[in-house]
């Protein structure tokens, strides 16, 4: 078996709450607990959930920008925390995060061709002139001309921001790219102009992203397997398809099920689910979704936590009834299919964006 | 539609046209924005950013800041009453927070964060509640219409969210608290501005089928802005694209989705995602900067289907059909 | 660091930086005659101290010199603010006087910076003990009043200039320590920041090129309210007596030596005085015009 580019294994994050005058530890928030994720090269791995179950935080401490409170990121092969100090910096150099704010993550007062060549300065013996060059060819390869080089973060576009962050770390050749939310807060028009970007800077430098979205319709494009998260944890994994097709937990039917459809009349699942993601500091007893989920069950769902277990083919959910939410004993009890299914085959199997010119 | 069916609309903005002042130029923000809304009628006003939709509804509600704003031409009709013509004062003791309420985007701003959320809710039946005073029978009768707004809403244990404070609530709780605020007056039209953009999925569902059956509940109107497609599926009956300040196309909302004219609402509509596509499509180009924009139609560069004229003649609102409108000469 | 930083800023369009400047010279100087003010007194009194050998009509009266025979002569054609107990021209002494007290308010404001700022980058930057270090021997030293800390230190260590300097600095850098700190603290955590260190940008170089930069404004405001209070102090310090000793024309010490005429000889105390108080307010209204064009926010801050 060969070893993935990217091995997380039972990755932890919790961060200390402190209250009071004397700044006591009151609590502990557990932001990421527990998730484990392997990627392969040239994979798009998505992490899926709503704000606050993690993603970001999961994101962040996978590219080292938080330290783990527990668990190891293993990066072709090469466990992370336990690495020397230099052989760390030049590893992380393949690993990179883009934020989620492209406007924030640029210094206000730099020009954007200081703000890219300063990676470049950090890691490289490279003149000036030499370093200019790498970063007009990669800010081409993002779309974008010299021209936006000379502005200042307020000067540009969300769009153009968004290039420049990628630019940002593209001009250090990394392997694995942590996106987190690289298409938030832009119009649907430039949404697709980004993603394609995305497609299109994969193929060309063979890259593998950890794509964090909260939004299941731009997954489904980009992604080939997906992980969703609840409170810390994973509670779905699989291939995209399989998991948007036949979810077996209820979280990522909620999820799905609450996704406005084109459609006149909005949502009219039987799966939406009522309330609020409880706060991460006071989990629900057992298991984490129990204080929304249709299915709960006394004495199961609140008597212990369910862990992440085969339902199918690298497909894995973390829920003592998935078996019910299987499609097959759904068709057995007649309840309707999922919606999704009738639209794929009306649709045909459209050919993905970027598969055409992947290598 | 017929003319005097459109005459007896709760809401109609006439040839509104809206100009800001600023260093680099003259931005023409509205040119000639033509709508109405229906009595008991959600109409979806969509578009993406800097194409006018806010500036439609703070124009609705007199909040635009003279200068640098100047309105150039244009007509707001409330019922019987030309908005245009009234002052500042009277908008804001006879119009605003009374016969038109808003649902902001931004859920904490709006909620004064001193004041108990029952305390605010109070307020609202107090100073803008149609003809009430203090008597004590009153104050109880505003205590059940509060809870049951709140019971409306979903909102879980509404006697302790009463006494609350903002910064004790999560986002969607507040919204729902903004949109219980907003139909507590009764008010004739609600201008809701991207009421569920900062909220999760879940949430956002949910706080959709609230507002639909409110909105059925109360048979007020709604003026619902958004740039997401699934939301304004979800919730409008009728729909219309702004582009670049203007209206380009208004329809109902299955015929919208199901045959779109306008080319700027077929590329829109594919450039959404959905669960049922692996596919979508961008808009080339970018949207025009309204300085000194060109005479033809806003479109034009971007235009797949652009004709010759469409450079220098500007496109009027035509209809084509019984209730769908389309500024675009491939239908004039 | 590595590697010259000019470079890359050639290719900053030079537009927009000039205009963002030209508006805050614009707001800086036009808007507020206060402003104006301000700026004009230091200006003059830094070019008087500057040129005080040209301008002075007796320069030879700036240190040791006795006329008896014009001994607190009243203002007049030839001594235009009067002569002191010695004889000596008073308008000579004080433009002399300029020299030390300014020379005495920028080494004092200068040095504090350079001890205070880069602890205070430190300090906000690494949590831990080192922060709480850096804080609690700062602390230690704000919560001793900064007049009393100043006295009992150049009481100490004997009246010449260069104690009177450390006196007045090491009262005077946990200030520039408390705010860069407190700076540094809410910079670190801008997502720009971040982004840096994810890049592997070394510490080093986030600090002085992220982190620095943005303080410099808050620095330059502090640096010149303080000047206008280092002033004070020190003519503070040579009026009790134990700041600079005489000769030296200090004026602070001068004021002191015109008690015993006072208040027969009334110029012996008002133009030393009113030298005091204009550099003072000149510096005052000048720091406080650049804080509020730089950063509105920070309205109603003490130096």
């Amino acid at each position: 078996m060969t070893v993935p580019l990217l091995d997380i294994r039972d990755l932890k994050r919790y961060f200390p709450v402190r209250s009071g005058l004397l700044h006591r530890i009151t609590g502990l928030l557990r932001a990421v607990d527990g998730v484990s994720l392997e990627v392969d090269a040239g994979e798009v791995i998505g992490i899926v959930g709503e704000s606050g179950c993690g993603k970001t935080t999961l994101g962040k401490t996978i590219q080292g920008i938080y330290r783990p409170t527990d668990g190891e990121v293993f990066l072709e092969g090469k466990p992370l925390s336990r690495l020397p100090a230099k052989e760390l910096r030049r590893l992380r150099l393949s690993l990179q995060y883009v934020h989620q704010d492209p406007l924030a993550s640029f210094d206000p007062w730099w020009p954007m061709a200081r703000s890219l060549d300063e990676p470049l300065r950090a890691h490289t013996e490279l003149p000036w002139s030499a370093r200019m060059e790498r970063v007009a060819s990669i800010v081409r390869a993002v779309g974008l001309d010299m021209e936006h080089l000379e502005r200042f973060p307020h000067e540009l576009s969300g769009g153009q921001l968004r290039r420049l962050t990628l630019a940002r770390v593209l001009v250090l050749n990394p392997r694995v790219i942590v996106l987190d939310e690289p298409t938030a807060s832009l119009d649907v028009s430039v949404q697709a102009r980004i993603l394609k970007l995305l497609s299109k800077l994969r193929s060309e430098f063979n890259l593998t992203y950890v794509f964090i979205s909260h939004d299941l319709r731009i997954v489904r494009i980009m992604c080939d397997r997906v992980a969703v998260m609840y409170l810390g944890k994973v509670v779905e994994t699989g291939p995209t398809e399989v998991v948007l097709q036949d979810p077996r937990h209820p979280y990522t039917r909620a999820l799905l099920a609450a996704i406005p459809h084109m459609t006149p009349g909005g949502p009219q699942d039987q799966n939406l689910v009522e309330g609020e993601p409880p706060s991460p500091l006071f989990l629900p007893q057992g298991c984490r979704f129990s204080s929304r989920c249709p299915l709960f069950q006394e004495g199961l769902c609140n008597a212990s936590e369910p862990a992440l277990s085969p339902v199918g083919p690298g497909h894995e959910a973390a829920c003592f009834r998935s078996a019910e939410l299987s499609r097959a004993e759904e068709a057995k009890a007649g309840i309707g299919a999922f919606g999704l299914e009738r639209a794929e085959k009306r649709e045909g199997r459209k050919m993905r964006i970027g598969e055409s010119n992947a290598s | 539609m017929n003319r005097t069916a459109e005459e007896n609309h709760l809401l109609r903005i006439k040839d509104l046209a809206l100009e800001f002042h600023t260093e680099r130029g003259n931005v023409q923000a509205l040119d000639r924005v033509n709508l109405s809304v229906a009595k008991g009628e959600v109409l979806g006003l969509v578009g993406e950013s800097g194409c006018g939709k806010t500036a439609t509804a703070r124009s609705v509600l007199g909040l635009i800041p003279c200068p640098p704003g100047r309105v150039i031409q244009g007509e707001i009709w409330l019922d019987q009453e030309n908005l245009m013509t009234l002052s500042q004062e009277v908008l804001r003791s006879r119009v605003r927070g009374s016969r038109i309420t808003l649902v902001p985007q931004d859920t904490l701003g709006p909620l004064n964060p001193v004041h108990t959320v029952g305390t605010q809710m109070r307020d609202i039946l107090k100073y803008k509640g149609r003809g009430r005073n203090g008597r004590p029978d009153r104050v109880r009768s505003d205590q059940r219409e509060i809870l049951d707004l709140l019971r409306a809403v979903h909102l879980p244990d509404p006697d302790k969210i009463l006494a609350k404070y903002p910064a004790e609530l999560s986002g969607g709780q507040r919204q729902r608290i903004l949109i219980a605020m907003a139909f507590l007056p009764r008010p004739e039209l609600i201008i809701a501005d991207e009421p569920t953009t900062a909220l999760d999925v879940t949430v956002q569902a949910q706080i959709l089928k609230i507002f639909r059956d409110l909105v059925a509940r109360g048979g007020c109107s709604v003026l619902f802005i958004t740039h997401d497609m699934g939301v304004m599926a979800a919730i409008c009956d009728r729909v219309s694209v702004m582009y670049a300040g203007q209206i380009a196309e208004t329809a109902p909302v299955r015929r919208l989705l199901e045959s779109p004219r306008h080319p700027y609402t077929v590329k829109l509509l594919e450039s959404v995602p959905s669960p049922e596509k692996r596919e979508i499509s961008e808009i080339p180009g970018t949207v025009p900067t309204l300085i000194n924009i060109n005479k033809g139609c806003r479109f034009y560069d971007r235009c797949p289907q652009r004709l010759d004229k469409c450079r220098d003649h500007k496109p009027a609102l035509t209809q084509v059909d019984e209730d769908h409108a389309v500024s675009c000469h491939l239908y004039g | 660091m590595n590697g010259p930083v000019a470079a890359p800023q050639d290719l900053a369009g030079v537009g927009p930086a000039k205009k963002l400047l030209n508006r805050r010279m614009q707001r800086l100087f036009f808007r507020d005659k206060l402003t104006g003010l301000g700026t004009v007194l230091v200006l003059v009194t830094f070019l008087s101290a500057v040129a005080a050998p040209a301008l002075s009509p007796f320069p030879e009266d700036a240190y040791e010199n006795v006329r008896v025979t014009e001994r607190l002569q009243g203002p007049g054609a030839k001594h235009w603010f009067g002569t002191d107990r010695m004889g000596r021209d008073i308008f000579s002494r004080i433009l002399y006087g300029g020299r030390v007290t300014l020379f005495i308010a920028l080494a004092v404001t200068l040095l504090s910076i350079a001890i205070g700022v880069p602890l205070g980058l430190v300090a906000g930057y690494y949590s831990g003990t080192i922060r709480e270090v850096i804080m609690r021997v700062a602390d230690i030293f704000l919560a001793i009043p900064r007049i009393i800390l100043a006295l009992s230190l150049a009481a100490a260590l004997g009246p010449n200039v260069p104690n009177v300097i450390v006196a007045l600095s090491v009262s005077f850098w946990p200030r520039f320590a408390r705010i860069v700190e407190a700076e540094t603290q809410s910079l670190r955590h801008e997502l720009y920041v971040e982004a840096s260190e994810s890049l592997g940008v070394s510490p080093l170089s986030i600090l002085f090129r992220h982190i620095f930069v943005h303080t410099l404004p808050t620095i330059i405001v502090r640096g010149t309210l303080g000047i206008g209070f280092t002033i004070l102090l020190a003519a503070t310090l040579g009026f009790i007596g134990v700041g600079v000793s005489p000769p030296t024309p200090e004026w602070g010490l001068m004021i002191a030596e015109s008690r015993e005429y006072l208040p027969g000889t009334w110029w012996y105390a008002l133009f030393p005085g009113l030298a005091i108080f204009l550099t003072v307010m000149g510096y005052t209204l000048l720091g406080d015009s650049l804080r509020d064009a730089m950063d509105p926010k920070l309205r109603g801050i003490e130096g």
